[in-house]
């Protein structure tokens, strides 16, 4: 209990005069000789109602005191509600993709937000109030203004990191300078919303350390969930012909049986498959070269937001290919290129050049070793003079395999003679498609593609492989063209842009300006479309994070584990979380009790008189 | 002093009173100044035959006015009578603990003390007009018995066993009272003094009985001024010294209570005794002994 107007407490010390000398009396009264104690006994049965004339003195002390401690504005702990300490409070209202789902017939947003509201109608004009979403931004502001918020808020296609946002909160509060301060999660508490890949062994946050932290999530079992968890087209690069969708189905809790997943690519309905969870590969027909979209979908279940999920695929016509005269690729690599062109994979063209360096800077090439180690120097040099920054190195035999995640075609091949690629940062770049023995064998340097080894039975086996026809199409076509110009990005992930672009299409009459190369990802999930100028030259497939799919509940001691120091609360229950929120000191004024109780003294008082008078009267 | 010794001692302060001297010399001087404003005997009885006249003074009756002489010689004259015959009077004296107790020492003397003094008066009176007198004294047990006589000495008797009183234990009335009905074989005068802090019903009975053989039964109840209004602290733990019973009161908040519990509690002994045709009287420590001896006078000749 504390009073919000302690200096009135010092008129206790006149009314409790008066008791004190009673009660000091009474302990201490001197002993005096009477004999008529007969007559005093008497008197004191017979004038018992006068006798009451003391407790009246005492029920006008008590009556004083009342009116003094009303006057002192006491408060009292109540279960919920009421007065409280001036308090900071960080409400982190979990509106994550997940909170979207039907928990028990209701929306768990809904639940989360009324539990929010609730907290910020009790809270006071004192208290520092902020509220952090999906988003991660914390909004300040008063209780109206929050209350707002909160009604108008919605689920979002983020993710949201309920430890990163406790720890956002915490640190708010803490800074606040109050001396109360808490942070209230309101999440539907899954076990992946806490900590993040990046944070990994990175050290502890002791934001929270000593700061309350309550958190609340619904009562009811999570639902059963499935959802599409990623969309990749296979090839990135499509050609005439067909391609492929490999999409990932997971989520949880897990559902029994399978659902159906159906694809659809530039309005057409494509190709469909059962999936229970994991990788489903969907062959969709490709459409006519240029930028396409599409959409891969699931049965509806309680969390509607990731049954479907947008694809973005970039189609292109055959490469226009042309062998160098001045550097023989190999008989096995034009002859590769003569079944290519018959199967019009490729054409005869100058669109890339195979063999050796390109004459002038700029034009798409693809070079292999020479046949005669001694040119390598003169290939070198004229790499040089085109504006590559790698080159052939000293000649190494001896056999290994390839390794090249991104190019499945060259699985199983193996290397027995190659030349070392030497480039920038000793070959650990990005632009390495392919090593050998750690070493980079297959390397992207701009527009010239260097391979370490001559496609041929003496320094590869690749020739002698399935794969090989393939490999030699991927490389003309999709490896010599570069990336596939389809950006993915999570909701609000910044994403570097290429560096031509100039803004990010969102609707078709606004665009997103491109600052310093980087954008911010659209907060709705779908494609939109980076351009230069009036061209597009890539697309931006926002969508969700695949782990909202997983609904399943975490652990406090997870939570704990990751809030070093904090005084966690997990509830499920509403009673319980308004008992505990502004730290369980939900308080109420005693003020109008006080006078009430004064009152009722007095007249109990006068009325006890009055009857006393009347009798005597 | 001197004021003292020029007045009537009957009529002075009791405590002041007392101070002249002891029981003897007290009892006599109050006696002689009460005698003196009497010029009669107080104790007559309704058998009396008359004696001489003597000038009226102030204070006397006017039913003993002897109108002949007034109309002869217009002057004033008083009749006095003489007793046919001898009264056996006993006086009953309660020495009990509780009579030994005075509110203010300085201003008042103890019950007994006021007691001794006024029985000696009495007994002085009543032997003068050869009446035989007797004193029996009690607390839980008959503790002394002076036999009714009228012989020359008697008063000395009297006298000397007063002194030799002193406050006993408690008041255990019932059996001092038996022994008293059964020490009182003839009839006569017997007047108990008292402050009657007993069992009433228990008292009331052993007067009755003897009211019942024939006796002339009068009470004295010696209050302390103390006792009648209620003084001490303004709360106090009251003890009573026989019993050693306590009681915290607040004197401020019962006086007036008090107050009327005693006038009440006085009441019903008066209302008792007069339906049982005793004689009752209240004297207060601070009474002046000749106004005392009045009031037991009255009685006398109200119930002789």
């Amino acid at each position: 209990m504390f009073f919000l107007s302690p200096l009135a407490l010092l008129g206790l010390a006149v009314a409790l005069v008066p008791p004190l000398l009673h009660l000091f009396q009474r302990r201490h009264p001197p002993a005096f000789e009477f004999p008529a104690l007969r007559y005093l006994r008497q008197t004191e049965r017979e004038a018992e109602r006068t006798l009451k004339l003391r407790h009246l003195l005492l029920l006008r002390v008590a009556a004083v005191v009342a009116i003094v401690l009303a006057a002192a504005r006491p408060v009292v702990p109540r279960g919920s509600g009421g007065l409280h300490e001036p308090t900071a409070v960080a409400i982190v209202l979990d509106n994550s993709l997940s909170s979207g789902a039907v928990s028990g017939g209701r929306r768990v947003l809904d639940d989360l937000a009324r539990r929010a509201r609730e907290t910020l109608r009790a809270a006071q004009a004192g208290d520092a109030l902020w509220v952090i979403g999906a988003d991660g931004v914390a909004r300040r502001g008063s209780r109206e203004q929050l209350l707002d918020l909160v009604t108008r808020m919605q689920p979002e296609a983020r993710r949201l990191d309920i430890a990163a946002a406790a720890l956002e909160g915490a640190r708010l509060v803490t800074a606040s300078g109050y001396a109360r301060g808490e942070v209230h999660v309101l999440t539907d508490f899954q076990a992946t919303a806490i900590g993040s890949d990046s944070a990994a062994g990175a050290p502890r946050d002791s934001s929270a350390a000593g700061v309350a932290v309550l958190v609340y999530h619904p009562a009811a079992d999570p639902p059963p969930n499935r959802g599409i968890l990623a969309v990749r087209p296979e090839p990135a690069l499509w050609l005439a012909g067909s391609g492929r969708l490999v999409v990932t189905v997971g989520g949880g809790p897990r559902p029994s049986g399978s659902a159906a997943v159906t694809a659809s690519l530039g309005g057409r309905q494509g190709a469909r498959a059962l999936a229970d969870s994991g990788e489903v590969q969907l062959e969709v027909p490709v459409p006519a070269p240029g930028w396409r979209t599409g959409d891969v979908s699931l049965e509806a279940d309680e969390l509607r937001a990731d049954d479907h999920r947008a694809f973005a695929v970039r189609v292109v016509p055959p490469a226009a290919v042309a062998i160098d005269p001045t550097a023989d690729p190999g008989t096995f690599v034009r002859e590769a290129l003569a079944t290519l062109a018959e199967a019009h994979q490729v054409t005869v063209g100058g669109g890339v050049l195979v063999g050796g360096p390109p004459a002038r800077a700029g034009r798409i090439a693809i070079v292999f070793p020479p046949d005669d180690p001694s040119q390598v120097g003169a290939i070198d040099r004229r790499l040089l003079a085109g504006g590559a920054t790698w080159r052939f190195g000293e000649r190494v035999s001896g056999e290994d395999s390839l390794i090249a995640p991104l190019l499945p075609e060259l699985a199983g091949a193996r290397v027995l003679v190659r030349f070392r690629l030497v480039g920038p940062g000793g070959g650990d770049s990005a632009a390495v498609l392919a090593r050998v023995n750690g070493e980079p064998w297959l390397v992207r340097d701009g527009a010239v593609i260097l391979v370490g080894s001559r496609l041929v039975p003496d320094q590869t086996n690749l020739p002698l492989l399935g794969g090989f026809v393939p490999f030699v199409s991927a490389l003309v076509n999709r490896v010599a063209r570069g990336e596939s110009g389809v950006v993915t990005a999570r909701p609000g992930e910044q994403v570097t842009l290429p560096a031509r672009a100039t803004g990010l299409l969102l609707a078709a009459d606004s665009s997103e300006p491109v600052v310093g190369g980087a954008v911010a990802a659209p907060a709705a999930p779908g494609v939109y479309a980076i351009v230069a100028g009036a061209d597009t030259v890539a697309l931006l497939v926002v969508a969700p994070d695949g782990r909202e799919s997983d609904l399943r509940r975490a652990t406090p001691a997870r939570l704990a584990a990751v809030l070093p120091g904090a005084l966690l609360t997990v509830t499920d229950d509403p009673r319980a979380y308004a008992a505990r929120r502004f730290r369980g000191s939900g308080r109420t004024e005693l003020t109008g009790w006080l006078l009430a109780a004064a009152l009722a003294l007095l007249l109990v008082e006068s009325a006890v008189a009055t009857g006393r008078l009347s009798r005597r009267s | 002093m001197a004021s003292l010794a020029a007045g009537r001692l009957d009529l002075l302060d009791p405590a002041e009173v007392a101070r002249l001297g002891g029981i003897e010399i007290v009892a006599q001087g109050v006696v002689e100044g009460f005698l003196s404003g009497l010029h009669r005997s107080p104790f007559r009885g309704f058998s009396v035959e008359f004696a001489e006249h003597r000038p009226y003074q102030p204070g006397d009756e006017p039913r003993y006015l002897d109108w002949k002489i007034l109309g002869r010689r217009d002057r004033l004259f008083v009749k006095q009578y003489e007793e046919e015959t001898n009264l056996r009077a006993t006086i009953v004296l309660d020495v009990s603990r509780s009579m030994a107790w005075r509110s203010d020492a300085e201003r008042l003397l103890t019950k007994l003390d006021y007691a001794t003094r006024l029985v000696a008066a009495l007994a002085l009176i009543l032997l003068r007009q050869r009446d035989a007198t007797g004193l029996i004294a009690f607390d839980d047990a008959v503790r002394s018995i002076v036999p009714p006589r009228a012989r020359h000495g008697q008063w000395h008797l009297v006298v000397r066993a007063l002194q030799e009183l002193h406050a006993g234990a408690g008041t255990a009335a019932e059996p001092a009272l038996r022994r008293v009905t059964d020490v009182l074989k003839r009839r006569g005068m017997v007047l108990l003094v008292s402050d009657l802090l007993v069992e009433r019903e228990v008292v009331l009975h052993a007067l009755r009985y003897l009211r019942h053989r024939g006796h002339q039964v009068t009470v004295l109840h010696v209050m302390d001024p103390g006792e009648v209004e209620l003084g001490g602290p303004a709360e106090a733990r009251y003890v009573d010294p026989e019993s050693g019973e306590t009681l915290v009161a607040s004197a401020a908040a019962l006086r007036r209570e008090y107050t009327a519990t005693v006038e009440r509690v006085v009441a019903a002994w008066r209302r008792a005794c007069r339906g049982s045709g005793i004689g009752y009287h209240r004297v207060t420590t601070d009474t002046p002994f000749g106004h005392a001896l009045r009031r037991a006078a009255e009685s006398r000749s109200r119930l002789g």
